[in-house]
């Protein structure tokens, strides 16, 4: 079986399980080592594959539910590439809108890319279901060619908990990187760990509209995501353990953020005071390094009242629209 | 007014003013509560800065009495109170950190660290990026609990910890030097960073040690920072271009011929003992006589001015450097000594494949220093190819180690199956007696043991492809 066909394959018998995932521990196993084994079944034609791995979990003796739910799987099949492509439309709308709204969005177009590995990606120790996609937006070639949204599958891995994470996943690459004002770059903790956070809580905002299938499994399965992967870094081989650890340190800055505008809330505006700024300071054109050393030095005026109060005091003056969010991204 | 304000504290002052900014207006009771100043103190810093407050409408109170007066910060008064706490904390005793702030918890301190690492390890050819990094490498510092020099605020860091700052701190103070274009300061930086390279070894991991270490060993410094053995003829020589160099008595185990010599500016010494001899040759004649005396001393840097000297000292294993411009080779002279005493006969493992610096070879121009295999086969361009490709040995050197995991009959297996042109199945399976059918299982099982190997996994991002790409290259190398 080809990673190119097994991940349809499993995509579809996430997407079908969407409901009884959490309530069926029974199916939850046997669907892990059917998983698990794909690349060991010799079937060439992905239909065949499908009817083969449901009559399995069928004589595994898997809970009810999760038996009368696969009756429908045959039909997810052929509109896992219409989920995809729906989940995809209704984040980039959502984020084009909202980037027009309180920023601006320059992009031209976007395209969404599909490929499949059969390895996992990441040396995390994931639980199962986790870390079957990964996302990143590749570099263009040409200014003017569309930015692509690359999911790559890793049908091993592919289970509900993945599929459900989806949206999050799109949340992050369109928000934090297709409209960045800055290089890309995986140790970039403003991009990677402070706009993740900002697209995690708009991704929870915008769950029913992206997943309407079973949105709380996306918010769910996003958070453990975002907060899983920030927590697992220690150990990791190189470069997993610098970028998380960066990573890290970004979303250390923009809770700190969060917390210090949240006496400035208003609550007529939406959305929240971070996630605005934070929209206009991925649009401040800025070099790696300006990104680092913004966050670095918020982390370091947690401890320096000089630079909290230059901070606290740019803030206010943004809040107040005097000054524009590039003032705050160079504040000393 | 004058005696209250006296008796505020300047953290005191610092707390409130900062509260005063993260909020949109305030009572003095709030503020003092959400400072933990007290209302008194709270009032007092309040009144000696009211220009900048607006006194807002009162509200309605709840109780008896007049309700308690709002405040509200000055949008054009900011510059004010920013200049009001800087000057405070300027005035503050050297450990004002832990009074005004909370120790950072383990995993963000050493998150902080980490990021300060990496921001030296990315370095820039940009000047002004290159100051930022340095800036972060600082800032970050100072987010894991440490000061710019690496000293800890938060009372006792754990050991590892207060190591790695030590080390950080170091690196960014050589960074910062060499952006500085000043001698003396590079020379200091460099001197006071090279005795932490050893001890920050046993807190990182190999891949955030190195790119440190190079920052260090590679920077345009002048001091040596291990003892030198020079030859007699050439101590004066050698006296010119590091005034600083003193002679020592050490008759024991000393080889006839040379001075056991120390830089004075090395305040730690990396080694006790000499690390290299030093020799300077006037023509070819003396290469040949001298060099049988020679035979069996640490490695050797000869300098000269001609060419032709170079070529059989070279084919005799020394280090050499072509001297033409005194800066040049004192810094280059340095280098190759600083190295050596930083690593020994060996570069870490991560390098290995790279092997010992056999051969400095110079250009002429300062702060060129390359490392080559091979003096007498490696033009000049290849030379500096070999440090530009470090990461391609790396690879070398992580999958030459993962391999050696494998059982025999697994490094065997690999070996085959990445020969060129490719080795039939049939041939596999009879040159190591086992069934066709399970060539493919076993492959499979040994990629997935390579790509899980600790050595590995850093380096690749689990692509099957990738990873049998790396070992037609290892197996090509």
């Amino acid at each position: 079986m080809y990673p190119g066909d097994a991940w349809k394959v499993h995509a579809a018998l996430a997407h079908q399980l969407l409901d009884t995932w959490p309530v069926c521990p029974k199916a939850q196993q046997v669907l892990q080592s059917e998983l698990e084994d794909w690349s060991l079944r010799t079937e060439d034609n992905a239909e065949k594959y499908l009817r083969l791995i449901t009559r399995r979990l069928r004589s595994a003796d898997i809970e009810r539910r999760a038996l009368h739910a696969l009756d429908g799987v045959q039909d997810e099949f052929r509109q896992v590439d219409e989920y995809l492509r729906s989940m995809f439309e209704a984040a980039l709308v959502l984020t084009r809108d909202c980037y027009q709204g309180w920023a601006d969005w320059p992009v031209a177009s976007v395209d969404l890319g599909v490929a499949a590995v059969s390895n996992p990606v990441y040396p995390d120790p994931a639980s199962f279901g986790e870390l079957g996609v990964v996302a990143c937006v590749p570099p263009r070639e040409e200014p003017e060619a569309p930015a692509i949204v690359k999911l790559t599958f890793v049908p091993g891995l592919l289970g509900p908990p993945s599929w459900a994470s989806v949206p999050y996943l799109l949340c992050h690459e369109l928000i934090c990187h297709v409209n960045q004002a800055a290089p890309m770059s995986s140790e970039d903790p403003f991009a990677e760990g402070w706009m993740d956070l900002v697209a995690l809580q708009l991704h929870n905002q915008w769950a029913e509209k992206i997943f309407p299938w079973a949105p709380a499994l996306a918010r769910s399965a996003a958070t453990r995501l975002s907060d899983g992967v920030l927590r697992r870094w220690r150990g990791l081989p190189e470069p997993h353990m610098r970028t998380r650890a960066l990573r890290s340190q970004g979303r250390e800055a923009a809770q700190w953020i969060q917390e210090k505008l949240g006496p400035f809330h208003d609550p007529s505006k939406v959305p929240p005071e971070l996630i605005r700024l934070s929209l206009q300071l991925n649009r401040v054109s800025a070099t790696v390094a300006d990104r680092l050393e913004f966050i670095s030095k918020i982390n370091c005026g947690r401890s320096n009242p000089r630079l909290q109060a230059s901070l606290l005091a740019r803030l206010r003056l943004w809040l107040e629209n005097i000054e524009k969010a590039d003032r705050v991204l160079s504040f000393t | 007014m004058a005696q209250a304000l006296a008796d505020v504290t300047g953290v005191e002052t610092i707390k409130t003013l900062v509260a005063c900014l993260g909020v949109p207006d305030f009572t003095v009771d709030e503020l003092a509560q959400q400072t933990g100043v007290s209302r008194r103190t709270v009032d007092t810093v309040v009144r000696r800065y009211q220009y900048a407050f607006d006194r807002l409408p009162s509200g309605k109170q709840d109780g008896p009495g007049r309700p308690p007066v709002r405040w509200r910060l000055r949008s054009n008064y900011l510059d004010e109170v920013l200049a009001a706490v800087d000057s405070h904390q300027s005035a503050l005793d050297a450990d004002w950190r832990s009074e005004v702030a909370d120790a950072p918890g383990r995993d963000s301190a050493e998150a902080s660290l980490i990021m300060a690492a990496a921001a030296l390890a990315r370095g820039s050819d940009d000047a002004e990026q290159a100051k930022q990094l340095v800036a972060v490498a600082r800032n970050s510092l100072g987010a894991a609990g440490f000061g710019s020099d690496g000293s800890p605020w938060t009372g006792q860091p754990d050991q590892e910890l207060a190591g790695r700052a030590r080390f950080i701190a170091a690196v960014a103070d050589v960074a910062d030097a060499c952006l500085s274009d000043d001698q003396q300061r590079i020379d200091q930086a460099q001197a006071r960073a090279i005795p932490h390279l050893e001890d920050a070894k046993r807190y990182m991991s190999a891949t955030e040690w190195m790119p440190l270490a190079q920052k260090v060993l590679r920077a345009p410094g002048t001091v040596l920072s291990a003892p030198v053995l020079v030859e007699k003829s050439s101590v004066s020589y050698f006296r010119k271009l590091f005034p600083t160099l003193r002679a020592f008595l050490r008759k024991k185990d000393m080889p006839t011929g040379f001075v056991f010599m120390a830089d004075a500016r090395a305040e730690q010494p990396a080694s006790s003992t000499p690390v290299m001899s030093l020799l300077k040759f006037k023509n070819s004649a003396e290469t040949k006589r001298k060099w049988v005396d020679i035979a069996g001393l640490p490695d050797c840097v000869v300098v000269s001015k001609k060419t032709e000297v170079l070529e059989p000292a070279a084919e005799y294993g020394a280090h050499f450097i072509l001297h033409r411009e005194n800066e040049a080779a004192k810094i280059e002279i340095a280098n190759v000594v600083n190295w050596r005493a930083a690593w020994g006969d060996e570069l870490p493992g991560a390098v290995t494949p790279v092997a010992s610096p056999r051969v400095l070879r110079a250009s002429g121009e300062p702060h060129t220093a390359r490392y080559a295999l091979d003096a007498g086969a490696v033009p000049d361009d290849q030379a500096q190819m070999a440090w530009e490709e470090l990461p391609v040995a790396e690879r070398h050197a992580a999958l030459g180690e993962a391999l050696s995991h494998l059982p025999p009959q697994g490094q065997q297996l690999m070996a085959l199956l990445v020969e060129d042109p490719p080795v039939p199945y049939a041939d596999i399976s009879a040159r190591l007696g086992i069934p066709v059918g399970s060539i493919g299982p076993m492959r499979a099982r040994y990629l997935d043991k390579l790509r899980r190997d600790p050595a590995i996994a850093a380096l690749i991002t689990g692509e099957l492809d990738t990873l049998i790409d790396m070992l037609q290259i290892h197996q090509a190398g």
